[in-house]
This record gives C-alpha cells, sequence and structure tokens, in this order.
C-alpha cells in the first residue's frame, strides 16, 4: 500500500513479475503529479490487452480497459473528447508493435498529447510465450520450435521518423529513472512514447541479466532527429549496448491545439433548427 | 396528372450531377415534386453517368426510366438508350447557335449545360426567374450563368405550356442531407470517418460545417482506429457519431462489440452499396441487413434503424442518438447509396420532439459505480473529470468497472445488459417501429430505400397495402406479425439477392414470406419493375 491508487483487486501478473515494480513506479508518478497540482479525477488510463493492460485494474483512477492493440486510438479519442484530461496509455509490445503499429505511426504523426507506456518484453506473455516483432532471430516460443526464423523491426526509429515529438526508453529494473521519465514525458506537450523493457521472468529470465549488463544512460535528448535515430538504431533489439534515457524530444503544436479541441460536455449547444436546411456554400 | 422525366447524360467531370441539381431546384420552385436519381461509375473523369430528374404534380417519391426530354453533354451516345425517349427532345450543344452566343459568356462546359437548362425550360414555358432562383441558391457567382441560361432560353422554341405552381415550394434533400441535419439537431460534437463511397457525402457535409456549428469533424487513419477514437470520444463525454460503408463496418465490428460490452453509447452510420467485398461501389443494395443486425461477437443488446426518405433521415438520426445515450448501447442507421444520394421533395421539414441529451449524471456521488446494476439495465453514466471514478471495461467486471471471472457475475452482467431491450422495446413502439402506407388485404412488405418506389407503385396496386419496417433491432415483432397474419397474400421486396428481411422476420416471428421480389444488380427498383413483378405473381 503506497497510495490512494491502489486498488483492492487480485494481483493476477506471475508471483515477482517485474511489472509490480513499475506498478509501483507509475503509482508514484501519478503521487507526484497531484502533488504538483494535477486533479487526480483528471487522470485517465487507456490499457490494451495483455499483460501490460492488467494495469488497468490495479490503478484506482479513471480507465478504459479497451481491445488488444487499440489503446492508443481509443486514448487519443479520449483526448478529443476532453483535452483537460491527462492520459496515459498502457500497452504491451504486441499491442503497440504488432497489432496496433498502424495506430503508433499516426500518433506519432498526429501528436495528440497524451503518453504511451509500452512494456516490452519481447514476447506474447498472456497466451503463453510467442514471439513478436521484437523477438530476437532464433527465439524458441511456443510456435516457433525450431527458433523464430525473422528479425526484429525497431519501432521506435519508426515512430521517430513518424513525427513522435517524445522518444524515450527506460527499464523497470531502474524505478527511479523511471519515474523521472514519467514526469518529462506528462510534461511534455505532445505524443509521448515511452519504452519500459521489462524482462519477463517466467519465460525469459537471461533478459534480466541481459539487460543490466548491456544498458547504458543517455544524458540528454539527442540536438536533433537524426541524432537522434542513430541513438535508437544502434541497438536493433538482438544484440549490442541498449541506449536508456530520453532520446528526442521537440516542442511542436499539439492536435488538440490545432484543431482547438475543447471539452464538450460543457458545451451548451443551441440547434438553429430553422438553419438547418441551408445549402453549403 | 403530369409526371416527366429527363434524363442527364454525359461524360463525369462534366457536371451532370450539378445540372441536374439545378432542373430539380428549378422544378421545386416552380411547384412540382421532384426525385433526382444519380447513377455513376466509380471513377473521377470519363465514363458515362446519368441522372434521372422526375418530377410530377403530385407527390412522388422514385424515378421513371422512359424521358420525356434528354440532355445530351456526350457526343459519343455510347450506352445511350434512345429507344427509352419517348419525344424528340434531345438536347445538346448543337442547340447553341454560335452566331448570337455573346462574347462576354465563356463557352465553356458549364455554360453550355446552363444554356441548355434554359433552352428546356423554354421549351416547356417556365419563366427564368425559377432557374435564377436556383443558381443563386447553389451557386456564389451565380450572374455569369444566369446569363446562359437566360441565352438559352430565348432561342428555345415552346413546345408545351406546363404550368406553374410557385406557391407550393418545396425542400429538395437527399437522404445525405437527413442524417446530416438530424444528426446536427441531435447536438453532434465529434463525427470521425474514413471515406468510403456512399457514406462519404455525410463526412463532406459534416466537415463544410464543422467550424461553424462547433462540431469536430475528422478523418482517421482506418475504421479500426475510427470507432476505437469514437468510443474513447464518447466515453470521454462527447455526442459521437461514425460513418462508412459495408467494408468499413467490417473492420469495425470488434469494436461494436466493445461498445455493447463497454455500454459506451455510439451513433453509427451505415451506408450500403452493392457488395459483396469492393462490389460494385458506386451502386446500391441492402445486402448488409443481417450483418448489420448480428455484427460483433458475443451477444448484447443494440439498436438497428433503417430510414426510408430524408424526413425519416433525420427522425431516425435522432432517434438512434437519444436510445444510444440514454440506453448506453451501439445504435445503427441503415442507409444506402440509393437514399444517400437521391433528392427526394419534401413539403416541410420535421424535427420529433426530442432534446439532444448527452444522458451524463451532474454530480456523481462518492458510491458512483458505472456499472450499477439496475431494474431497468441502465446505469447512470459519468465521465472521467467528474467526481467520481468512470471506468469502462472490455472484459467482463462488475459493477465498479474493475475485470471479474467470477459465474455468478458473469451472469448478473449479461442479464443486466438484456435488460436495456425491454426498455428500448417500450421507447421504440411509440416512435413508428413499422409505416404502413395504402389499404388492401394483401402486403408488401419492405424496409430502407425501396420505400420510395413501393409507395409509388401502390397508386396502381388495388387493394395492396405497404408494410414499412423501420426497426430491425429491437424487432417490432407483434407489429409485423400481425399485419402478416390478417393479409391474404404476402410479397417480400428488397434490393438484395436472398430477401434478407424476409429471413430475419422468420427468425423473430415464425412467419416464412414465400413470395419475394428481388433486384440485386445494384439499381434500385422503379415502380414500374414492382407493378409488373407484382401482377406477374398474381
Amino acid at each position: 500500500m503506497i497510495s490512494e491508487f491502489d486498488t483492492s483487486q487480485i494481483n493476477t501478473w506471475c508471483p515477482s513479475c517485474l511489472n509490480n515494480i513499475a506498478l509501483r513506479s507509475v503509482k508514484k508518478s501519478f503521487v507526484a503529479l497531484v502533488k504538483d497540482g494535477l486533479n487526480k479525477r483528471k487522470l485517465t488510463v487507456v490499457a490494451d490487452i495483455g499483460c501490460a493492460g492488467k494495469f488497468f485494474d490495479y490503478l484506482n483512477v479513471n480507465g478504459f480497459y479497451g481491445l488488444h492493440g487499440r489503446a492508443l486510438p481509443t486514448a487519443f479519442g479520449v483526448k478529443m473528447a476532453n483535452p483537460e484530461l491527462k492520459v496515459f496509455a498502457f500497452l504491451g509490445d504486441g499491442g503497440a508493435y504488432a497489432e496496433g503499429l498502424n495506430h503508433l505511426v499516426h500518433l506519432s504523426r498526429l501528436n495528440p498529447d497524451l503518453t504511451a507506456l509500452v512494456f516490452n518484453n519481447r514476447i506474447f506473455a498472456l497466451t503463453i510465450n510467442q514471439v513478436t516483432p521484437v523477438t530476437e532471430y532464433g527465439y524458441r516460443g511456443s510456435t516457433t520450435p525450431e527458433g523464430s526464423a525473422d528479425h526484429p523491426y525497431n519501432p521506435l526509429s519508426v515512430a521517430l521518423s513518424a513525427g513522435a515529438s517524445f522518444v524515450a526508453r527506460v527499464s523497470v529494473l531502474n524505478p527511479e529513472m523511471m519515474e523521472s521519465v514519467i514526469k518529462k514525458a506528462s510534461q511534455h506537450q505532445g505524443f509521448s512514447l515511452i519504452e519500459v523493457l521489462q524482462p519477463c521472468l517466467t519465460f525469459r529470465p537471461d533478459d534480466r541479466i541481459q539487460l543490466q549488463k548491456q544498458s547504458y544512460l543517455i544524458n540528454k535528448p539527442a540536438s536533433s532527429q537524426a541524432a537522434a535515430q542513430k541513438i535508437i538504431r544502434s541497438w536493433n533489439y538482438e544484440s549490442g549496448r541498449i541506449p536508456l534515457g530520453v532520446f528526442y524530444q521537440q516542442k511542436r503544436p499539439t492536435w488538440e491545439e490545432r484543431h482547438q479541441i475543447q471539452n464538450w460536455r460543457r458545451l451548451k449547444r443551441k440547434i438553429g433548427y430553422q438553419s438547418l436546411n441551408q445549402k453549403r456554400s | 396528372m403530369i409526371r416527366k422525366s429527363v434524363l442527364i447524360r454525359g461524360r463525369a467531370g462534366q457536371g451532370i450531377n450539378f445540372t441536374a441539381t439545378l432542373l430539380g431546384q428549378m422544378l421545386s420552385f416552380a411547384g412540382y415534386y421532384v426525385f433526382i436519381y444519380r447513377d455513376y461509375a466509380s471513377l473521377i473523369r470519363g465514363g458515362h453517368n446519368f441522372n434521372i430528374v422526375t418530377f410530377s404534380d403530385q407527390p412522388l417519391y422514385s424515378h421513371d426510366e422512359k424521358f420525356e426530354a434528354v440532355i445530351n453533354l456526350d457526343r459519343s451516345n455510347q450506352d445511350f438508350r434512345k429507344d427509352l425517349v419517348r419525344k424528340d427532345l434531345v438536347l445538346d450543344e448543337k442547340k447553341v447557335n454560335q452566331d448570337e452566343w455573346p462574347k462576354d459568356i465563356p463557352q465553356n462546359q458549364y455554360q453550355i449545360n446552363n444554356f441548355l437548362l434554359g433552352y428546356l425550360a423554354g421549351c416547356w414555358g417556365l419563366p427564368t426567374k425559377f432557374l435564377t432562383q436556383s443558381l443563386r441558391k447553389e451557386l456564389k457567382l451565380w450572374q455569369l450563368a444566369a446569363a446562359a441560361v437566360k441565352l438559352g432560353i430565348r432561342q428555345s422554341v415552346l413546345r408545351e405550356k406546363l404550368p406553374i405552381y410557385p406557391s407550393h415550394e418545396r425542400h429538395l434533400l437527399t437522404g445525405t442531407n437527413g442524417i446530416v441535419i438530424g444528426s446536427i439537431a441531435s447536438g453532434l460534437d465529434v463525427y470521425l470517418s474514413y471515406p468510403m463511397t456512399p457514406a462519404t457525402g455525410v463526412l463532406i457535409e459534416l466537415a463544410n460545417q464543422a467550424k461553424q456549428r462547433k462540431m469536430l469533424v475528422a478523418q482517421i487513419e482506418d475504421e479500426i482506429g475510427v470507432i476505437n477514437t469514437a468510443l474513447g470520444a464518447s466515453y470521454g463525454g462527447a455526442m459521437t457519431m461514425v460513418g462508412t460503408s459495408g467494408g468499413g463496418f467490417a473492420l469495425m465490428t470488434e469494436a461494436m462489440s466493445l461498445a455493447g460490452m463497454a455500454e459506451i453509447p455510439l451513433v453509427i452510420y451505415l451506408s450500403q452499396r452493392t457488395g459483396p467485398s469492393t462490389g460494385v461501389p458506386t451502386y446500391t443494395a441492402q445486402g448488409d441487413l443481417n450483418f448489420a443486425r448480428f455484427a460483433g461477437h458475443g451477444e448484447f443488446p443494440r439498436v438497428l434503424v433503417a430510414p426510408g426518405d430524408p424526413q425519416e433521415a433525420i427522425d431516425r438520426t435522432m432517434e438512434a442518438f437519444y436510445l444510444a445515450y440514454r440506453y448506453r448501447v451501439p445504435a445503427i442507421v441503415l442507409s444506402d447509396k440509393h437514399l444517400g444520394e437521391s433528392y427526394y421533395s419534401l413539403d416541410q421539414i420535421t424535427f420529433p420532439r426530442i432534446k439532444p441529451d448527452r444522458f451524463i449524471v451532474e454530480r456523481p456521488g462518492a458510491n458512483y459505480e458505472n456499472y450499477a446494476l439496475t431494474a431497468s439495465g441502465v446505469s447512470p453514466r459519468a465521465v472521467p473529470g467528474q467526481r467520481a471514478w468512470a471506468r469502462a471495461n472490455s472484459y467482463e467486471h462488475g459493477p465498479d468497472g474493475f475485470t471479474v471471472e467470477d459465474s455468478q457475475m458473469v451472469k448478473k452482467m449479461n442479464d443486466k445488459r438484456f435488460r436495456k431491450e425491454s426498455g428500448l422495446a417500450k421507447k421504440i413502439s411509440n416512435w413508428q417501429p413499422v409505416r404502413s402506407w395504402g389499404r388492401g388485404r394483401n402486403l408488401i412488405i419492405g424496409w430502407g430505400s425501396t420505400q420510395g418506389a413501393i409507395r409509388d407503385s401502390l397508386s396502381e396496386l388495388r387493394g395492396w397495402q405497404f408494410l414499412q419496417v423501420s426497426y430491425l433491432a429491437p424487432f417490432p415483432r407483434v407489429e409485423v406479425k400481425k399485419a402478416i397474419d390478417r393479409a391474404e397474400r404476402v410479397v417480400l421486396v428488397e434490393n438484395n439477392a436472398t430477401g434478407l428481411l424476409g429471413q430475419l422476420i422468420a427468425l423473430e416471428t415464425g412467419c416464412l414470406i414465400k413470395d419475394k421480389i428481388l433486384k440485386y444488380d445494384g439499381r434500385p427498383f422503379t415502380s414500374h419493375e414492382i407493378i409488373n413483378q407484382i401482377k406477374r405473381i398474381l
């Protein structure tokens, strides 16, 4: 029990799942946001389906537990209805990089003011160990008995190319850093993408050691998109050192600003019935 | 009785549709009832498109396929069925007298169109003012067009003087206009769509009114994105509608089921075209009735309503908004290309007595639960930002919105959702879930856009009554069964290959309808086809 954001739902992650550390960091971040003046009733989480989606049940805030792969469009819709809300989307690498990749590309382009947390454990875990598009070549999952014959792609590079205005990667093994990046992302006005490397101890226990050994910190965002690409592409999700940190941050108008979105609920409409048959010019 | 048709034919891009609209508008100002049918291919320039403008001094709701006059803009004459032209009144650019064409009017396609319109008006002795009136209504820069029209009238020869009834000016509306008017009158905040014929018309019209009426109209990357974004927006508190055609709706079905489970209000405008698959994109059909009725995995209540003319499009759209938001269910307004893009005459536009309402609780209490178990099955709706936690869930959930798997709660929540059906059924029973036209012991049953041609056929079908089924879900079982049981003969008329309404009636009432008049070539019925086929059945 650390906060008012606890729920009494039974935790169904595996015992000792590293998501529990992440959950603690998320709650601490929420507490910090409220302390900084955010009305807690504006906190809204939109969850994908998968292990990462389960955050919905463990966070006592507004929430929409949507469809697999569709947390991003749903979160976008929530901002569209009420730009005053503080929206966080919780996804896994399956929902964000496989089923819902197109939405990641388009939200990167459109820049709505919300934060996407992609919990990347490099497998479909809840469906019992299958490869995702960021699983390395040769991985033996339940549907790849001979080892995966395919190589991963780099989703952060794709998001950056599509125009994402805040791109970061953190590790669940470093909660302080995770909290500080969540804070930076929620202060960022625009679409912020945080990839959370979260080794699955049940199916991929070696990932934890690899992450500990191979990761290193980037101190500040790159000065240009090209420089950020270089850092992001330095790890191809298979081998090599893994950079962590805020890779890129750029200030540009949000979707809500460009479209002059308001909180529709407060709008008292007057329907001019007489004018409804007027021809469009 | 006067009933005449004009064929306007040519290549795409020549302004056929606009010319037809001007002609229809002029005839409306002259006091005639007008119906305009639009036939075009899936291309932007070239091809062979046509419009049919049918008009009468008596009410009419469909077009004819024999013509008193032709405005022919296409010299190739390819696919031109001259046998359907009753009188030798074929107007083309050869009517232009080059010596008398003034220099200040450019002799381009559009001015030739206007010239020919004027020429036709002159042949029928119709005064200039009605055409000028329509030009002013449809065009910003109308003066040049008016000059071309006057030139046409001057060069024409009077054939037959048509009476005018200028005090009977009427509205000329498409089904698309009706959906737009109905959604705005419902307090629409957010309209999301991905362009797809024949639903795009609503997207375009709403986009053009968005700024003035403070609405958000946006195109999203695909239909899956459209509906999931829309559900997020509706959950967030906006009055939300999406629009698509069959293929796009197929992509939406997973989220349709989400709307049912999470009890998030949403209005879906579904405009049918000829399927299956890409089908015949710019032509009409009623092939998606059962798809819309059953779309989505799992079981959940929904509203499915099918307007048959532009006034019904207004009424039914407003009802759909009310029902979706009052009962927290997805509501589909099922239309098609024929209703969406044909022009109909309306004596007046009326609005049902439905007050726009988001149905959001003003002050949710400390113990607010988004899925509170109530006797009606309807739980009060709160949205994020209020003093309560608004929790929506695609998983089965308890009253508080958190995920559950326990057998008792799973059953309780299913029962709660289906309790809404009796409230819905009771509500729609006051809203004419079926409409009945004409009198007789024999019964024609149909739905949606066939309404017009069937109504027009009744004047020549003695002893026949037409039952239009407007609500498909909840299904008006009692009303439909009673009408069938009373009838001597029952004939089903549908714009599809297998008689989908007949299948639904069998399922809902146990009544089997053997006699079917089905048309599935992408084209709508004319009243003559229905009359002939009914006579053949007898």
